[in-house]
This record gives structure tokens, sequence and C-alpha cells, in this order.
């Protein structure tokens, strides 16, 4: 009875753990194989900026600068707003409101990317429009300051994590040799914490790239490169929204839904690479 | 510069940010919470949706959201679980160690919107189940496994091998060992990744907006290859109508509705985090 | 299987039954480290048989390897034979769980599961046999009388295992090994984590059991072994320097290293 428990048992986990590979593994098959039509079809010329299903034109490029325009915007702000944020909660905020402030900024992760968008809609579009006299708010630059909010919960928890693991001996010792705070938070904290401070900004960055839904309903969704390119007023178009939009209207099989599918596929090869980077990074560098 | 001027000016960088911090907080707070309660009441919970949803209630978004993630919930916890043993008590080599963790790493790095091209493609068009929530529980069950895996994994991993080498001592086979020992913990820990992961589940708009859900007139399915309508695509759809007041109002009441099952999720996994956290096995 | 039988038939009847557990040419390394270097020796029935040596000289292993509870750790080679009342223990497809109830092992520091005093003495038995609810009682009463704890906890025992002192876990623990009947006792060194008192009650209780089981005890601790033990073996580095009655060890050591370490305390091999 108890081998037969033994074999059912070992079945069981085998089994789950075999099928959890496998739905990853066919996760990539199946977006490989519905984008190899337009891979074989329009080739190179994915990397021009036309986009014109009507005339089987498909460049990507306007999606690809918009989804790093974007990025590049969110962590802009995202990044030093967050590590000084993570420096205060962890060296100048008493401990005992340490864990509130913690839970509260982790509820803030929690808010479903859509509501995101309806805040962004309901209020940071009409602020970008009437401050920089726009016809519409919805631009690359308001897209990219809702990411950078979306965002900031991750750098703040896991910077804030790393500095706070330092054991309190480095800031005796610091403060011992006469060390201004400022100092031993830029010359002894921040260069310990550094590997997993760029951890959690590699993290948000593959976030950032994924975000779908706040992006699609602000960035105004027009596939154009803005002129100049660092216009970041315009509307634009990122990998994400452009599917959000179009992949519901697009017939299965055709060329169209193959061109999606290519450029989801490619956003999805860079953002699996750089997580798995990120979380082997985490995992081997060796902390104190 | 003089040292002491550029540690107070540090100093005010670093309270500017915890205010922009805290501002922000406040303000997404502040808004959700008095927008959402405003256009809120129990009518609007047990009501239907008309007109597009710019007038009546949630009702049966709810009982969408609801039915998606109890699906989800079904199918991954099991498949969590199992995965997690394996793990920790079959896989001692390293390389498969390293490759198992890649697993979870990359469907954990999937953009949200992959998984909900991936429904479409696999089941809606491929499988051809049509639009249906059934696909839509299977699909979000997948994106929060790797949630529930780490959470149970951890808590598996964090009892002393001492407990093992004991019970297998006492002539236990290694599936009573698990049994008795590590499958308790493993579900207790499995059980915080899920709420964890169902928090997310539930707010998700692009995975399932393809494959899982109509935007109006959907009550109840008759049956596992019907559309639903959710919450977060009920949001959606009233987002895009963002300029008729009434879509707005009934927009920030169903966030409100959303959100409130969101934090209840979350707040009780970090609630059983807490309590585990003191207890030692 | 086939070596097996053939040590088998190489070795008399006689002996085999006077030795119970006969260790021959064994050889274990974890990866590149060689932990044990070609140890033969055979332990004797009813006896306490102590294996003494300095810390890191692979007590341990030889005893993990008796019961194979280290079959699954990792990188670990093992080789040579070892066999148990006539069989061979070594085989790749042995009957691990079966072996393991003949052999109970009491590891170092008490390790109680998460439940009442009652339930952790019928951890392990109960998921051998079915129990009715009165052979359960007996069997608790039985065995925590044999460890010398049933006056302490008698009146308690739907309490946390927790609650019990570390001294009163560790004969919970030997409790719960003679719960399943084995008919050896391995003990890696049982009292290391326990206060004198504590030590003094599971070395009186060890006296006591040899009479039913075989004991095979390793410490480190040489005025332990002077106390307790009737058959010593001294390893060191890996090697089985020398084994014999205690009373021979401690008058009339062959060996220089076996007399340095057992009355200095120290170790030159």
């Amino acid at each position: 009875m108890s081998a037969f428990q033994n074999s059912i048992g070992r079945g069981y986990v085998v089994s789950s753990t075999y099928l959890s590979i496998a739905i990853v593994l066919v996760i990539f098959i199946v977006l490989f194989i519905s984008s190899y039509d337009a891979f074989s079809t329009v080739g190179w010329k994915i990397f021009t900026l036309e986009w014109n299903p009507s005339k089987d034109k498909f460049g990507v490029l306007s999606m690809i600068y918009g989804t790093l325009s974007v990025t590049f915007i969110a962590l802009l702000i995202a990044m030093p707003l967050g590590v000084l944020t993570a420096i205060f909660i962890s060296e100048i905020l008493p401990e005992k409101f340490r864990l509130y402030f913690k839970s509260a900024i982790e509820l803030l992760a929690g808010i479903p990317s859509i509501i995101y968008g309806l805040i962004g809609i309901a209020f940071f579009s009409g602020w970008v429009s009437s401050l920089f006299e726009l016809a519409t708010g919805r631009t690359i630059l308001t897209a990219g300051i809702l990411l950078s909010i979306m965002v900031l919960p991750t750098i703040i928890t896991l910077s804030e994590d790393a500095l706070h693991n330092i054991p309190k001996k480095y800031r005796e010792v610091s403060k011992g040799l006469g060390l201004y705070p400022f100092e031993t938070i830029t010359k002894t904290l921040l260069p310990i914490a550094k590997n997993d401070i760029i951890g959690a900004i590699l993290l948000a960055l593959g976030r950032a790239l994924g975000e779908t839904m706040a992006v699609m309903l602000l960035i105004g969704s027009i596939d154009r490169i803005p002129d100049p390119f660092y216009n970041f007023l315009a509307p634009g178009q990122t990998i994400t929204s452009k599917l959000g939009r179009e992949i519901g209207e697009s017939a299965f099989g055709s060329l169209h839904f193959s061109a999606l599918n290519a450029i989801g596929f490619l956003l999805l090869l860079i953002v699996i690479t750089l997580t798995i980077i990120t979380q082997f990074y985490f995992k081997k560098e060796d902390r104190l | 510069m003089d040292r002491k001027l550029k540690n107070s000016i540090f100093k005010m960088l670093i309270w500017a940010a915890a205010c922009v911090a805290i501002g922000i907080l406040v303000f997404l707070i502040t808004v959700l919470f008095y927008k959402g309660f405003q256009s809120i009441s129990v009518d609007f919970l047990i009501s239907e949706s008309k007109n597009f949803g710019s007038e009546g209630g949630v009702f049966y978004q709810i009982i969408g959201s609801v039915l998606l993630t109890l699906c989800a919930a079904i199918i991954s916890f099991p498949l969590s679980l199992g995965f997690a043993i394996y793990k920790s008590e079959y896989v001692k080599n390293k390389y498969l160690q390293n490759f198992t963790d890649t697993i979870i790493y990359s469907l954990n790095g999937i953009p949200s919107i992959i998984f909900g091209i991936f429904g479409l493609i696999l089941f809606v068009n491929f499988f051809n189940t049509g639009v249906s929530w059934f696909v839509g529980g299977i699909i979000l069950a997948i994106m929060i496994l790797p949630t529930v895996i780490l959470s149970s994994y951890q808590s598996i991993n964090s009892i002393p091998n001492s407990y093992r080498e004991n019970a297998l001592s006492l002539g236990l086979t290694k599936w009573q060992v698990i049994k008795t020992v590590i499958f308790p913990r493993a579900i207790s820990g499995g059980f915080t990744g899920l709420l964890l992961g169902l928090a997310r589940a539930i707010g998700e708009t692009a995975p399932i907006m393809f494959i899982a859900t109509a935007f109006s007139g959907v009550t109840f399915p008759n049956g596992l290859f019907e559309p639903v309508s959710s919450l977060p695509t009920h949001i959606l759809s009233l987002a895009q109508q963002a300029t008729n007041p009434d879509a707005l109002e009934n927009a920030w009441g169903s966030s409100l509705v959303l959100i409130l099952l969101v934090f209840s999720f979350s707040i009780s996994a970090f609630v059983r985090r807490l309590q585990y956290s003191k207890l030692k096995y | 299987m086939e070596t097996a039988q053939k040590i088998i038939e190489n070795i008399s009847e006689n002996k085999i039954h006077q030795h119970y557990i006969s260790i021959s040419n064994l050889n274990v390394s974890f990866g590149s480290q060689h932990i044990l270097k070609n140890i033969s020796l055979n332990f004797q029935k009813n006896k306490v048989n102590c294996i003494v040596g300095p810390s890191g000289g692979g007590k341990s292993t030889l005893l993990r390897s008796i019961n194979r509870i280290n079959n699954d750790d990792y990188n670990l080679i093992i080789n040579g034979s070892i066999l148990f009342n006539n069989e061979e223990i070594l085989i790749k497809n042995k009957d691990l769980t079966k072996l393991r109830k003949e052999i109970g092992m009491v590891f170092q520091s008490p390790c109680v599961f998460p439940k009442s005093i009652k339930e952790n003495v019928l951890f392990g038995i109960e998921n051998h046999s079915k129990l009715s609810q009165a052979e359960k009682d007996s069997i608790v009463e039985e065995n925590l009388k044999a460890a010398s704890l049933w006056d302490e906890v008698s009146t308690r025992l739907n309490e946390s295992a927790k609650s019990l002192s570390i001294g009163q876990q560790q004969r919970l623990c030997i409790a719960r090994t003679l719960a399943v009947k084995p008919k050896i006792l391995l003990m890696d060194e049982p009292t290391s984590s326990l206060d004198p008192i504590s030590t003094e009650a599971i070395e009186v209780l060890m006296n006591r059991l040899k009479a039913e089981y075989t004991i095979i005890l390793v410490t480190h601790n040489i005025s332990q072994a002077k106390r307790i033990a009737d058959e010593l073996y001294f390893i060191c580095e890996g090697e089985l320097i020398e084994s014999g009655s205690k009373d021979v060890l401690f008058s009339n050591p062959k060996k220089e290293q076996t007399r340095t370490y057992l009355f200095n305390g120290t170790c030159n091999c």
C-alpha cells in the first residue's frame, strides 16, 4: 500500500512539474509558429517605419521607439525617486513606521494597471495638455510619467530591502570615523547595496517594457516617431499598446495577425532575457 | 563644496523624494476611495450594467471576476504544490535546479498581454473554444503559477533537513515523509502565495480581454465555453468612454470594488506572512 | 546482489550471529572528498558499541551509512559491504523503509514535530500499521516508560512537544524511535546538546536498553565512552585505528594514537 502511495505521489509531483515546464515551452513554440509567417514574408523589412496592414506593410520601428522612450522616461523619474525614498525609509524613518510604510507601498504595487490607466485618463492627460498647451494630453510623456508611478513600488521595496539588510556595524564604523550621514550613505551603504539596487531597476525595467493597459490608454496610439525624436509631447505607440489595440481586430491566420505576433514574440524574448539575467544576477551575487 | 552643505542638500533631496512618494500614495488612495465611494451603493453592487456600463451596476462583472479567479486558483494550486515539492524534495541535481528556476523566472517575466495572445491562438482559435471564461481561468492560472510555486517552495525549503531525516529514520517512505512533514507546510506557504497571485490575477485585463470576456450584455455563463464580463475589462470599456461623465463615475465605482477585492486578497496574504514569520518550525 | 551473496558465503554462520552488524571495506566519499577509508569492523549484539574519535573524523558518516539515511545526500559515493543479520544493506534496491524500521536512529539534537507529545510518540508507528485507540494508548505509555519519560509527562500527553525541555525532547525522540520496535539503535552524539543531568538520564537509559537492543553510539566525549561503552571503536581521519572491548582499549591499547586520544583527548593521526 505504502509503495503504491509512494509511486502515486511521485507521479503527481513529477507530472505537475513536467506540465508546468511544458506550458512554458508551448507558449514559446505557439508564439514562434504564429509569427513565423511574418518573419518569413516581411523579413528584415519589419524594421521599417510604415505599418499598414492593407498594403501588407509591417514596420515596427515606431513601436520599438515608443516602448523604449516610454520606458526611458519611466526609469528617469522612478530611479532617483525610488532610490531616494528607499534611503528615506531605511535610514531616516524610525523603525516602527517602516513596516507600515512598506506595506502601504506594497499595496500600491497591487493596484491593477487598468486602474492606473483610468487615473491617467481622468487626471494626468488633462494636466499634461493644459500645462504644455496641447490639443491632447495623450502623449509619450504622459504614459511615461504614469509608468514611472507604476514601477516605483518595485524600486522602492527592493532597494529598501537591500539597504536595510546591511548590518548596523557599517553605519557605526562610518559614523565613528566622523563621516556625515550623507557620506555614510553614498560612500558606505550605496556601494554595498549597489548590486541589489541595480537588480531592482532591471526588474522594474522588465515590468515597464511589458506593461500594457495603462500605456495603451494614455499614449495616443499613433504609429509615428515624433519629429524631433525627443519630442515626448507627441502621441506614440508601444509594442504592447499596438498589441492591445489591434490583435482583436486582426483576422486569425492573416499576415496582419502574424505580424502582431511577431512583435509580441520580440517583446517576449527581450523581457524574458532581461528577467532571467536579473534573477540569476540576484542569486549569484553574494551579500555580506 | 563644503561637506556640511552637501549633507544638507542631500538630506533635503531625500525628504523631497519621500514627500513626492507619499504624495503619490496619498493622491492615489484618496482619489480611488473618494471618487469610488461617491459612485458606489448597494444597488450598484447588485444590479446589472446598462447602456454599455454607463448606467446600472456591476453585479455580473463581480460574478465574472470571482469565477475567473476561482477557476485560476483551483487549477494553479495543485499544480504549484506538485512543482514545489518536486523541486525541493526530488531534484538534487544542481543543473536541474537551475533549469526549474529558469522556467519559473521565465514564466514570471512573460508580459501579461503575451498570455492573452497565447490563449487567443491556442485555445480560442486552435482548439476552437471561442471566447470562454474557462480559458481565461486557465490562462490566469498559468500566470500566477510562479508566485504560488515560489511561496510554497520557500516554506518547504525552510523546514530543516533534520525533520526529513528523523521521519525517514522512523521507517517512513518518502511519500509518507512528504505527506506528514512537507505537505502541511507546502499548503500553508502555497496558500499565502495563492492569495498574492489572486490579488494580481483579479486585476489583470490584458490576458483576458481577448479570450474570456465580452464587454456588455453578458449574465451567468451557461457552460465552460461562454464569455463572462469582468471588473477590469468593464473599467477598460468605461475608460474608453471617459468623455461621458456617467461612464466615468461608474468606472470609479467599479475601480473601488476591484481595489477592495485586490486588497482583501493581498492584505490577508500579508497577515498570514506576518503570523508565520513569527512561527518557527 | 551477486557480490553480496559471495560475501555472505565467505563469512561463517556463527560469526554473523555474534556480530549482528558486520562492515567490511567500507569506503564513503562526497564527491572528491574521501570521508571513510576501508573500514572493516563488527558491532556486537546487545552491547553498547561506542564509536569515538575527533570531530570531522567520519564517525557520523559511518553511523549514517548503517541505516542509509544518507542515501539521498548529494554526490555520495559508497562502496563496500555492510551486513545486517546476514543481509547486505548496500544493495541498490534495498527496501530502505524496512531497513530503517529495524535500525532506528536518534540524532544529535532532538527534533520533535510540531505536534502533541502523544502524536510524536506515535509518529512513526502510525504510518506502519493501523492502530486502535487502546493500542495507541498502550504504545505511548509503554515507550515513554521505556525512555524514562512517563513519570514526567503522563499528565500532559496532549500538550505540544515543544513545551518540553531539550533533555525531555531527546528522550521523547528515543521513545518515538523505540515505538517502531527496531532491533538496533543508532545514536549520533545524543547528549551533546544536553545539560549534565539530562545526559546522565540518557546514559542510564542506554545501559538499561542494551538488554533488548543493540546500541551503536557515536560520541566525542571520552568520559562518556568510559562510563557506558562495552565495545570501543576509535576512528580518526576516516580510518579505523583500533577496536576492542572498552577495558582492553582503556588499559592496554595496541596503538600509540589510541592511547594519546583516550588519555589526552588529542589526536596525532
